[in-house]
């Protein structure tokens, strides 16, 4: 007999031609973070000159350039070379101090809103000029991880500054569904490689949503997806012109599909399961109340771990509901199948209290209890939302970055590693 | 100066030893907050003796139309959208829908500008959805100034005043204590703490202990003291350097000498020795009213220490008055610091006594600036410092500038330090995310196993 799989992996895709993508992907990805962050003040030494050289006139100036920012010195010396290249085009000749018929000190110097470049013009014993322009702050970049012995390949999917609950993926052809609290949100990639957005459709609720609201995109086979939010299900029309019915629900969430089909039934006023399953795991339909579940496939069982309400971390098979111990994780499971270790790994968020990076850390039940089995990814900011996709071999992660306050949605998917 | 440390943003926190995983937010519970100044009244347009301190707790029971994110950017609340005409003298905001009172009321246009006649001279009317405000002269700071306290919007009853926010009036008994419990129906998402009891009047001493019995979650710690409670095993959280420390005189400067012997005082002054013995090494040194952090060009007001320049600027006045140095008694910081500054005068001639009460020649005083928002944060603290009211006609840095650059130039300002406003937060306590602003982010949090 077969074991029992979550779901088929698309057979066209081998686990090394997987992990290779997955590489590419994170360098490709890197590569585009380095050179989007070198073209940032494209413009802007051009505006602030100009507004330099209309105090000045045409002359002979001196230029200093301090540095009172957060910017790092590559940037400052990029900035700086850009500076004095636009004040020979703008008609103004750097000369020495002691030649000079007006000195200018240029501070980039930065608050709340952003960057703040201030010139100080100071023409002969007249009282000093002081003109500035502000510019945005420059936007977060992907940082690479060592791999070990089994590795989170982490790939970056989309970011925005508005509330993520979820996101689903269909890889061909590429399109990207965004979850939010009162829309969702269809993006189609274009032949350029940018997304652009398709249609969005509103989320109609009666009751103000709970806090740390939570929801859940589902992809489906014979509609595009449902989704599941507080009280509210919404589906995907089947046939004809996509639209999309949301209504006033109570109905359970599903937490697996396939050979683990499992739904429990989601608090509507609270960000939790209320622990009611259905139709059960074996002949257990209550558990505590949970966060989240997934679950690791054995020979003739499944077993499924619930991050419970309480604090703690609950395996549950079908006849016993057992607390194990676990150190520092956190609310969020999501299992994946590899083809690495013994083929099934938990990916579980580590604690946080909102004020620190959340990690994910992938775990193997040889027996009962978790063993790690990678090293921990930062994800950069408290996770949201962590659900294994529909192939079974990935998860998704929605994070809110610390650093910018953006949601990130990344892809997660286990590699074996050299 | 150093730049602006955005990884310590606001908050500086220790790690905490957790005998649980962390999870999701919790709901439930009772978190306890001790204060030390009361607020006068419940109701916003009150006048308050601590303004700030009032703010932060009126925002847990009223809300305003907008407010000002810790990037300084306006934030929808009561109002979901706004715009203005071109002359920037018409503004419409429309209105959140589905918004109740605590007394159960729907929130209406009317009752919104009802609420906000009674503090300003705009004309306020209703139309359908929204309110529209027009104004006689054009201000690009409407949204922010809609962002204070004052402006909150207010149902009043004939019992008491009725708000919006995400906590309801549980218990008030004035100047003593105050309950507040999660309103169910809060737009925004019932917050997770089921209460929140305040106590007001104790002493920091009090506080502190409080917090390390376990007796409170949430309590004021005094700047100097930051320092050595972060060496211990508590969790200390701070707001962005948004006190104001400064010496202020009766009236600005009205001739040449006593103008020199102000840049004399300005120049004696051992700022940095004052920071880091006296104020624990809390704060930035100020030359501006307003913090580097929020507006970026405080840098190009000089403040360094020069007691060579100070003894020129002295010696260039042969009679030199005897300055009359007021301070609040009652906080023994501003005690020493004084003292401190009486002595640097002395030390380049100059003649400083203390003194208490109204009579005093200069003043030193402490002030928390109300808004994130440079231009709504120089026009409050220029009207809490008697000072002019800065001319403003717009919103751009630049503008900012020149109405500062014109008050300082008065001098009747010397500005001393910038330093935070310091919270103690209990180990219990999950989601705290201190806020530039030192506003208490009580919706978001809740207690922990």
């Amino acid at each position: 007999m077969n074991p029992p799989v979550y779901n088929g992996r698309k057979p066209h895709m081998s686990d090394r031609r997987f992990v290779r993508t997955v590489v590419l992907s994170l360098t490709l990805l890197c590569l585009l973070a380095t050179s989007s962050a070198a073209s940032n003040w494209s413009g802007a030494e051009m505006e602030f000159t100009g507004k330099i050289a209309s105090i000045t006139g045409p002359a002979a100036v001196s230029l200093i350039i301090r540095n009172h920012s957060s910017l790092v010195e590559s940037d400052v010396t990029a900035i700086a070379a850009e500076l004095r290249s636009e004040f020979v085009g703008a008609g103004l000749r750097l000369v020495a101090a002691d030649q000079a018929a007006a000195s200018v000190e240029v501070t980039l110097s930065e608050n709340v809103q952003g960057y703040l470049w201030i010139a100080k013009v100071q023409q002969g014993a007249n009282t000093p000029v002081v003109t500035m322009i502000k510019l945005p702050r420059a936007g977060p970049a992907v940082a690479a991880r060592k791999t070990t012995q089994m590795a989170i390949a982490k790939i970056h999917l989309w970011s925005q500054d508005d509330r993520i609950l979820d996101v689903g993926v269909i890889d061909s052809p590429p399109r990207l569904m965004i979850l939010e609290p009162e829309r969702i949100v269809l993006y189609s990639r274009l032949s350029s490689g940018q997304w652009q957005q398709d249609q969005e459709f509103p989320i109609s609720h009666v009751r103000p949503w709970p806090r740390d609201l939570r929801g859940r995109l589902v992809l489906r086979k014979d509609h595009l997806f449902d989704a599941y939010l507080p009280g509210v299900a919404c589906a995907a029309s089947s046939a004809g012109t996509l639209s999309v019915d949301c209504n006033q629900s109570d109905d359970p969430w599903p937490l697996g599909g396939g050979a683990f089909a499992l739904n429990a039934f989601f608090s509507p006023t609270r960000n939790f399961f209320t622990g009611v399953l259905t139709p059960g795991v074996g002949k257990q339909n209550t558990v505590t109340a949970f966060y989240s579940a997934a679950p690791i496939a054995r020979d003739k069982y499944a077993l499924w771990v619930f991050a419970a309400s309480d604090g703690q971390i609950h395996t549950v098979d079908g006849i016993r509901d057992l607390a194990v111990p676990t150190t520092g994780w956190g609310s969020e499971v999501a299992s994946v199948k590899s083809s690495c270790g013994t083929g099934w790994q938990l990916l579980a968020t580590s604690n946080s209290d909102g004020n620190r990076p959340d990690t994910v850390r992938a775990y193997q039940f040889p027996d009962r209890d978790p063993v790690a089995v990678s090293e921990a990814v930062d994800l950069g900011g408290p996770v949201v939302a962590l659900w294994t996709e529909q192939s079974g071999s990935t998860a998704l992660a929605v994070s809110r970055s610390l650093r910018t306050g953006r949601y990130e949605a990344f892809r997660l998917a286990i590699s074996c590693g050299e | 100066m150093k730049p602006f440390g955005w990884q310590l943003v606001a908050a500086s926190s220790l790690s905490l030893a957790l005998a649980h995983a962390e999870m999701r937010p919790q709901y439930g519970g009772t978190a306890h907050m001790l204060l030390g100044s009361a607020p006068n009244s419940l109701d916003p347009v009150s006048p308050q003796a601590d303004p700030f301190t009032a703010g932060k707790l009126l925002h847990l029971i009223y809300d305003t139309l907008v407010s000002i994110n810790d990037s300084d950017n306006i934030q929808p609340e009561l109002a979901v959208s706004w715009e203005v005409d071109k002359d920037r003298k018409h503004w419409r905001f429309r209105l959140r829908p589905g918004v109740k009172f605590e007394d159960g009321s729907p929130l209406t246009a009317d009752l919104v500008a009802t609420s906000l006649r009674q503090v300003n001279t705009w004309s306020v009317f209703p139309e359908g959805d929204s309110i529209e405000i027009d104004l006689q002269q054009a201000d690009d700071l409407l949204p922010a100034e809609l962002s204070l306290t004052k402006n909150a919007i207010v149902k009043r009853n004939e019992s008491a005043p009725s708000g919006t926010g995400p906590f309801r009036v549980g218990k008030w008994e004035s100047g003593k204590r105050l309950v507040l419990t999660a309103n169910e129906e809060y737009w925004g998402g019932r917050p997770f703490l089921n209460s929140v009891e305040i106590e007001f009047g104790s002493s920091y001493r009090d506080q502190e202990t409080a917090l390390e019995l376990g007796r409170a979650d949430l309590v004021e710690i005094a700047t100097e003291q930051a320092r050595r409670l972060e060496t211990g095993a508590r969790h200390v959280s701070e707001s962005g350097p948004l006190e104001l420390l400064a010496l202020v005189f009766a009236h600005e400067a009205q001739s040449t000498n006593e103008s020199k012997l102000r840049q004399a005082l300005t120049l004696c002054i051992d700022r940095i020795s004052i920071r880091d013995v006296l104020l624990g090494g809390q704060g930035d040194l100020a030359a501006g009213i307003l913090p580097n952090w929020i507006t970026g060009y405080e840098f190009l007001f000089a403040t360094e220490m020069d007691v060579r320049k100070a003894q020129e600027a002295r010696g260039e006045v042969s009679q030199a008055p005897v300055w009359m140095l007021g301070y609040n008694s009652r906080d023994p910081i501003s005690k020493v610091v004084a003292e401190r500054i009486a002595l640097n005068a002395r030390d380049v001639g100059l003649r400083v006594q203390l003194a208490s009460g109204a009579n005093a020649d200069v003043q030193l005083v402490r002030i928390r600036l109300e808004s994130m928002n440079p231009g709504i944060a120089l026009k409050t603290a220029a009207v809490r410092l008697g000072l002019p009211e800065p001319k403003l006609e717009g919103v751009s840095m630049q503008q900012v500038y020149e109405a500062e650059a014109a008050l300082l130039q008065g001098q009747k300002i010397i500005p001393l330090f910038h330093v935070p406003v310091v919270y103690g937060v209990g180990g219990a306590v999950k989601g705290w995310k201190a806020r530039l602003d030192g506003s208490w982010p009580l919706t978001d949090v809740w207690l922990g196993h």
